[in-house]
């Protein structure tokens, strides 16, 4: 009787180790960035550097962008493959969020912020379903 | 396409992971390919069938094939 159920293998241990490792410094700096930005209000306009400072999550951001193309050269071919389709659902998601924000925001029905905000949260989580339906086990 | 993966794994009572291992891939794609939700690239199906010291042919046929071969084995035996 063959078990499906056991350890990881050896490359799930190394992919998971590298992908902690990559990531989550990014993800906590991002966090922290955006509270830091938002709470002590630095991107007010009165502040003279206020784009600068409200562009600094960029940076973190970056990063994560960066540990995420990590993550995807490390991937073997079938999770490349359910990968590169998460991120292509997550991004129509966010595209056809963006277009409805757009034709609402027309009609005067929400604020541009509120839009984007829906537009970026929407498209992540499309992306993280759609890998996490795709890499089902 | 169908395989024989699961069960040349289970005549060497191998788990996921160990053949996982071998394959030098994530248990997620022994895995997929066993429930036929992806089909290897070449060079993983060359892989493969070097693991399991058999012809690649003995291990992956299409779909239609291995329907037509039931059909066939159908005819021979009468039913």
């Amino acid at each position: 009787m063959t078990s499906n159920r056991t350890a990881p293998a050896e490359f799930d241990r190394r992919q998971n180790r590298a992908g902690f490792r990559d990531a989550v410094p990014a993800a906590i700096a991002l966090v922290v960035a955006e509270v830091v930005v938002a709470s002590l209000n630095l991107h007010a306009r009165t502040n003279r550097w206020h784009i600068a400072v409200a562009l600094i999550p960029l940076i973190p951001a970056c990063w994560l962008g960066w540990a995420l193309w990590r993550m995807l050269r490390r991937s073997d071919e079938f999770q490349r493959v359910a990968h590169l389709e998460a991120l292509a659902i997550g991004f129509a998601v966010a595209m056809l969020a963006a277009l409805t924000g757009g034709l609402l925001h027309a009609a005067d029905v929400g604020s541009t912020a509120q839009w984007l905000q829906i537009t970026f949260i929407g498209g992540i989580l499309a992306w993280v379903v759609a890998l996490a339906l795709r890499l089902r086990r | 396409m169908d395989n024989r993966l699961r069960e040349l794994r289970a005549i060497r009572k191998w788990s996921q992971a160990e053949l996982a291992d071998r394959l030098d891939v994530s248990r997620q794609t022994v895995n997929a390919i066993e429930t036929g939700r992806y089909d290897p690239s070449l060079p993983l199906a060359f892989k493969i069938a070097d693991v399991f010291a058999q012809p690649i042919e003995s291990i992956f046929q299409p779909a239609a094939q291995t329907a037509l071969d039931r059909t066939q084995l159908g005819s021979a035996k009468g039913i």
